[in-house]
């Protein structure tokens, strides 16, 4: 019960300019947007379309991180990292079944 | 009953319990107004039947039928009898109706919460922050297996005020009145994951990405449980969640991550 009444009655202590901007930061972060195309329940779809929007990316500049940034981050967002594992294995290993770089 | 089970129990299960749990969600206040809603038209129900009912077998009987062939194959009694349950059903119908597409309501999500079921505990992943200061750095996810707590442990780490078979090694941090989208799925088998504080119960089916919106009104600890029998340990994977204040939870992202 101490454990918990600590985290809820703690002060917000004083921050150093870094952190000040790294929780701005951080409060501006938005997830992966809703998109129309996948109203349904079921978003297994939807991460598998933001991973490949994003290696159309990679394929489209070149394998170019920093334009690409948004769109891992976006398929990082809602795929779980089992997921992404796999699929990054299997493009090693050249039995992806999405965009070929 | 103890004046503390009134203010810090609301939020778990308690023994006996007769009530629902106290609502962190529009969701769960709509269930609530309608349970309640449900079981004043059930009342009138019971009491309208049980009374004709007596009211039949005390009055009429096979030697006795002066009075019943006053209303013999009347026809204003049949357009009652007919259209009175129509309209008790329209009745639950259209709240109903309205609670459930409200449900399905989806917001602009701020953060996603990917649950994974295990056989038999639950894990949770947080990426939104993954490339937010270095790019593809994939060690800022945050990440929590949460293990049952036995009660071995809870005695040994003399941590009172701890629930026996609810409490996990790792509670889930959640931000308050922040639109969540949760991704519930699994890797084994079916399992559910619920918080009936929430009003949420998904389904974790392995190869699916269940999505549900919830935006938790107060902050608090929250216990749920799988509710999908899923194996031998299926009533052995709790799940505990702690909301905080959304300032705290940034805080929480700064400290832990960068």
């Amino acid at each position: 019960m101490s454990k918990i009444n600590k985290i809820f009655s703690d002060k917000i202590p004083e921050l150093s300019e870094k952190e000040e901007d790294l929780l701005h930061q951080v409060k501006n972060v938005r997830t992966t947007p809703r998109d129309q195309r996948f109203p349904s329940q079921n978003q297994a779809l939807h991460c598998w379309n933001r991973y490949n929007e994003w290696l159309l990316c990679m394929k489209q500049t070149g394998s170019d991180d920093d334009k690409c940034q948004v769109y891992r981050q976006w398929s990082v967002s809602i795929c779980p990292n089992d997921w992404l594992e796999n699929w990054d294995e299997a493009r090693e290993e050249g039995r992806f079944m999405g965009v070929k770089i | 009953m103890r004046i503390e089970k009134i203010f810090f129990l609301c939020d778990a299960p308690e023994f006996a319990q007769l009530r629902l749990q106290d609502p962190s969600t529009t969701t769960m206040e709509g269930l609530i107004a309608f349970n309640k809603h449900l079981l004043f038209v059930m009342t009138i129900i019971v009491v309208l039947v049980g009374w004709l009912l007596f009211a039949t077998i005390s009055n009429y009987d096979e030697f006795n039928t002066q009075k019943s062939q006053s209303f013999f194959h009347s026809n204003a009694l049949e357009i009652v009898w007919t259209s009175l349950p129509a309209l008790t059903l329209l009745n639950l119908a259209s709240p109903s109706f309205t609670l459930l597409y409200s449900m399905d309501e989806i917001s602009t999500p701020e953060i996603s919460v990917k649950i994974i079921g295990h056989q038999w505990y639950w894990s949770y992943e947080i990426s939104d922050f993954d490339t937010m200061a270095t790019c593809m750095d994939s060690d800022k996810t945050l990440k929590y297996t949460c293990y049952l707590l036995t009660e071995e442990s809870i005695s040994q780490k003399n941590y009172l005020g701890f629930f026996r078979l609810l409490e996990t090694n790792k509670r889930v941090l959640l931000p308050s009145n922040t639109h969540l989208r949760l991704l519930v799925t699994s890797v084994d088998v079916l399992h559910s994951w619920a918080i009936p504080s929430f009003g949420v119960k998904v389904d974790a089916c392995p190869g699916r990405l269940n999505q549900v919106n919830v935006f938790l009104k107060r902050i608090g600890m929250f216990f749920g449980q799988c509710s999908e029998i899923c194996g031998v340990n299926h009533g052995f994977m709790p799940i505990a969640l702690l909301v905080v204040p959304s300032i705290q939870y940034h805080y929480f992202v700064v400290s832990k991550l960068f």
